[in-house]
């Protein structure tokens, strides 16, 4: 895999990254209003509503320069009817769509937060049809190495880890921020943070537990298919292996990681924004081992036939 | 190329070893706790370009081997010194608050270049060019940056404090690093990944993963410089070079920027020579303003000292201590107020407002819960600026606008709260510790006033009685006896007239007249004392002489009045009176029972053992007595009691025929007691004297 290459990764793990951020801050978002008040939740959602609306629109630009002609690929567009990779981007679109319209309601609307709420709900359901969508692109039947259902449920699953892992990054550093600015809602924000991150921590070493599943299936799939399997099977244990093991090591070191700043900040009553380090490390490993894992995805397909 | 690798290892070597050097010196500067890594970076970076030049020298391939491993391990360790030390000069100085998402923005493409790094580690290339090309672009890249960027922050500090020397090299450092990001981060290898084959992607001969061949083309833009042979090949020199030129001047500018401590501790040292003289005059100004704050008080206290003396009206008085106490305090509002026969109902007696103080004329109930409350503790109160706008509600009286700040003090009477004195402003200044020492003075001053007007009343009542008693004492002994007597002669004259006795009726009658004489001159006696008072514009000496002259003409005696004062009396104005009773007791004596001709009187000032007193001497030629018979005088020993009242004596001399002196002596005021005039209730020509 060339650099140029490399721009799918960087659209598919940026548009999960955005839409699992998006799925897990709603979630705290409608835990949160009924405690803290709806407008407070609101205001303390803007920051990081507009850093995932950036994430999203990254991704999609970087997909184009994967592209030989990247002005036009509009034309994907047309094929709505027939073809995953059309549905993909159309749902993306919406998807991108919808998060500036949430992210504008939030910046400049008051009030009207049952729209909110809805559009932030649609706004998820359109990642989560991207997300459907892109995974089917890789159901080939001449790829063995992605013509599985454990693609989509990967896809689903990198989405949801990495939204679990992002989320308190975000939260962290609005909060940090915000004391910098002397706002008045800090005490909220703090109750949100702590309120959330225990689940989130609990959820992540779920997930990762989960991936380690899904990957032995994986390799117990290939080592019962085909030739061409054999060989994606072998480029994985072979050459690759090292990146194999690199991957899980972070993928538990990350989560690990989490859990124990988690554990630590409770029993050591720190203050809720120095838990910013633990949690950018955490966040970053697990985001190395899901882009690791990425690209082996696309390192170790052997096409069947020409 | 030995040369080289050498001149660079020197200069990082120098570089470290002068940041080394400046840290064992020591300083306060943040700066200076960075060296360490900057040391540390030099010294590593030094060992490493002597590792390149034991390795260009060819030597055997053992040793190289060895070298060859030995230089993996300091290139990413030079990277990530040189990253530490770029992250901690970086935020040196306190970031904008943006760059709080620094992190987050960065956090992607951060994973995105490790994961391909790690990636490249499988590819066929030796390991060491993955470690030296992702040594340079994650650690020193970052890392020079970093570092150029914090020298550049300095640089801009520097600047502002005024060090345009020390700006300079910071600038100069700043820049030293950026062109070493470059040239040392930025410049790699070549190898067939990595941005530099990025850009140069025609130009690699092989695909690491896929082994695919590629055509070389021509460069373009900047892509032009990263990678070592297109340098060479544009400036006919090689990378080292360039490096080397880089590792000097990163050197020159940090090692001369360095002189930023001791720039900074000479700014200091002025710094705090001009902190000591601007501490010294602030605190002469503040010495200045206390002294003339205290002069004042002081002033206005020894006013009300000096009005309560002169025995002014109270109610006077009071208003001179509110419409006072206002402006010292700079209050909008002073109130007293006292409590009624009913010990829980406060009423304001008097208040000062808005330039005007005025007594209360109509009853106006104080119920302010703050300053009934202060009534009841023993400690003043002092709003602190915290509390809530309604707790000091209705503090202030007949002013439009709410308190903002009050002091409150208590006012007390034999231990027993008797009132409250208050202040309060509008304005957001709070009241200090020091004005709530000052309104106490003037609760203190509000409650002698108080005092002294009840003492003085009881004083006039007690003077009174005691002056009925002795005018019921003189008729008695006087008046009413010669009465009785003329009564008995007259019934004595109706028995002689009856029988017819003419003579013996004359001799009676001759004996009643001198009665009546003698009662006449008694009577005349006592309205000469009533008449005499001290209340004699010219003082009390001035009217013993003139009582002196008028006892003579009345009783005919010949009177010397030697006046040997010099100054004031300085005596209790106790000692006044009895000083008067004395010498009228004394006269009186001389009139009735001593038959002189001649009577002396002296007074004057003496000191004795240090102490000063007034003696008072009164003599005269009469028959004299003898002191036996004086010790069962009656009136004696009230002249006695009278001196010893105020701390005076009193000596009688009397020789048969010769005549008698009284010797009187009472102490003058010590200089203190005059100063608080704490003694003095009466002044010369105030009261009446009996």
């Amino acid at each position: 895999m060339n650099i140029r290459e490399w721009t799918l990764p960087v659209y598919t793990i940026l548009t999960q990254l955005a839409a699992g951020a998006l799925f897990v801050l709603w979630v705290i978002r409608t835990l949160s209003n009924s405690k803290y008040g709806r407008e407070e939740v609101d205001r303390i959602i803007k920051i990081p509503i507009l850093i995932i609306l950036i994430t999203i629109i990254a991704g999609i630009t970087g997909a184009h320069f994967h592209l030989s002609r990247p002005y036009l690929s509009f034309l994907a567009l047309r094929n709505f009817h027939s073809s995953w990779l059309s549905r993909e981007l159309v749902f993306n679109l919406f998807f991108i769509f919808s998060v500036g319209c949430l992210w504008t309601l939030l910046w400049f609307v008051n009030g009207h937060h049952k729209l909110k709420t809805v559009l932030g709900w649609v706004a998820i359901l359109f990642g989560f049809a991207t997300e459907y969508c892109m995974s089917r692109i890789y159901l080939l039947p001449s790829q063995p190495a992605w013509n599985s259902p454990l693609t989509t449920v990967s896809f689903l699953e990198t989405m949801l880890l990495l939204g679990v892992m992002t989320v308190p990054v975000l939260l962290i550093m609005d909060l940090k921020f915000s004391k910098s600015q002397q706002q008045e809602n800090q005490s909220i924000r703090t109750r949100i943070i702590q309120g959330s991150f225990d689940w989130l921590a609990v959820i992540a070493v779920v997930m990762v537990i989960v991936i380690a599943v899904l990957n032995s299936f994986q390799i117990s799939s290939l080592r019962a298919g085909n030739e061409s399997a054999q060989t994606s099977l072998d480029l994985l244990l072979e050459l690759y292996q090292p990146l194999l093991i690199i991957r899980y090591a972070l993928l538990f070191v990350g989560v690990g990681w989490l859990g124990l700043a988690v554990v630590l900040s409770h029993s050591r009553r720190k203050a809720t924004e120095e838990l910013m380090a633990p949690v950018f490390i955490a966040c970053l490993l697990v985001m190395i081992a899901e882009i690791l894992g990425r690209f082996l995805f696309f390192a170790i397909h052997v096409r069947i036939g020409i | 190329m030995m040369l080289i690798f050498f001149f660079n290892g020197l200069a990082f070597g120098g570089l470290g070893l002068a940041a080394y050097l400046q840290r064992r010196q020591g300083s306060d500067l943040p700066l200076n706790k960075h060296l360490k890594w900057l040391a540390a970076f030099g010294f590593v970076c030094g060992v490493t370009s002597w590792i390149d030049m034991f390795l260009a020298s060819g030597s055997t391939e053992e040793y190289l081997q060895a070298l060859g491993i030995l230089r993996m391990v300091t290139q990413p360790l030079t990277g990530l010194l040189l990253l530490k030390f770029g992250w901690d000069i970086l935020r040196d100085l306190p970031l904008p608050a943006w760059t709080f998402f620094i992190p987050g923005v960065l956090i992607v493409p951060i994973a995105y270049v490790i994961t391909y790094a790690a990636t490249t580690f499988v590819t066929p290339s030796p390991i060491e060019v993955p470690i030296d090309i992702w040594s340079r672009y994650l650690l020193y890249l970052p890392g020079a940056i970093m570092a150029g960027i914090g020298f550049l922050r300095q640089w801009n500090m520097q600047r502002k404090l005024g060090l345009s020397d020390v700006a300079n090299l910071m600038l100069g450092a700043g820049l030293a690093f950026l062109f070493e990001a470059f040239i040392v981060g930025l410049v790699v290898p070549a190898a067939p990944y990595g941005p530099a084959s990025y850009y140069n992607y025609n130009r690699v001969v092989y695909n690491a993963f896929t082994g695919e061949q590629a055509g070389i083309t021509t460069f373009y833009g900047l892509t032009a410089w990263l990678d070592y042979e297109r340098i060479l090949e544009v400036t006919g020199l090689p990378i080292s070079f360039w490096r080397m030129l880089s590792a000097f001047a990163v050197t020159f500018f940090v090692v001369r920027g360095l002189g930023v401590f001791e720039a900074t501790r000479k700014r200091q040292l002025r710094a705090l020579q001009d902190e000591r003289v601007q501490a010294q005059k602030a605190a002469f100004d503040a010495q200045i303003v206390a002294r003339q704050t205290a002069e004042k008080w002081t002033e206005v206290l020894v006013s009300i000292n000096r009005r309560i003396t002169e025995l002014e009206d109270v109610d006077c008085i009071l208003l001179y201590i509110v419409e006072n106490a206002r402006k010292l305090l700079r209050a909008d509002f002073v109130g007293l107020a006292l409590l009624t026969d009913d010990p829980s109902c406060l009423e304001l007696k008097c208040f000062s407002i808005e330039e005007t103080a005025e007594m209360v004329q109509s009853p106006v109930i104080v119920e302010t819960p703050l300053i009934l409350e202060t009534l009841q503790t023993v400690r003043s109160y002092r709003s602190s600026g915290n509390e809530p706008p309604a707790m000091l509600e209705n503090i202030i009286y007949g002013l439009g606008r709410p308190a903002s700040g009050a002091g409150i003090v208590r006012l007390e009477l034999d231990n027993r709260p008797i009132g409250a004195l208050w202040a309060a402003r509008t304005d957001e200044e709070s009241y200090t510790e020091t004005d709530l020492i000052w309104l106490e003075c003037m609760a203190d001053q509000v409650v002698i006033a108080i005092q002294h007007g009840l003492m003085t009343s009881q004083l006039q009542s007690l003077s009174i009685t005691e002056e009925r008693a002795r005018i019921a004492r003189e008729m008695h002994d006087g008046l009413a006896q010669v009465l009785g007597y003329l009564n008995l002669q007259v019934q004595t004259l109706e028995a002689l007239l009856k029988q017819g006795k003419q003579e013996a009726l004359h001799a009676e009658l001759e004996q009643m007249r001198e009665a009546v004489s003698v009662a006449h001159a008694d009577v005349r006696e006592n309205i000469l004392s009533l008449r005499t008072t001290l209340a004699n514009e010219k003082g009390l000496v001035s009217a013993i002489g003139e009582y002196l002259e008028e006892f003579g003409i009345q009783t005919g005696i010949e009177t010397c009045f030697v006046n040997e004062m010099e100054g004031e009396l300085n005596i209790s104005s106790v000692a006044e009176v009895q000083l008067v009773c004395i010498l009228q007791e004394a006269l009186a004596n001389v009139r009735k029972h001593a038959r002189a001709s001649q009577v002396r009187v002296l007074i004057k000032k003496m000191t004795q053992k240090d102490s000063e007193y007034i003696y008072l001497q009164i003599s005269d030629n009469g028959i004299g007595f003898t002191v036996q018979d004086s010790k069962r005088s009656f009136g004696l020993k009230t002249m006695r009691e009278r001196a010893n009242s105020a701390r005076g004596t009193l000596e009688v001399h009397s020789v048969l025929v010769m005549g008698t002196t009284i010797e009187c002596r009472f102490p003058c005021l010590e200089a203190e007691q005059l100063k608080k005039g704490q003694a003095i209730f009466f002044r010369e020509g105030r009261i009446s004297v009996p």
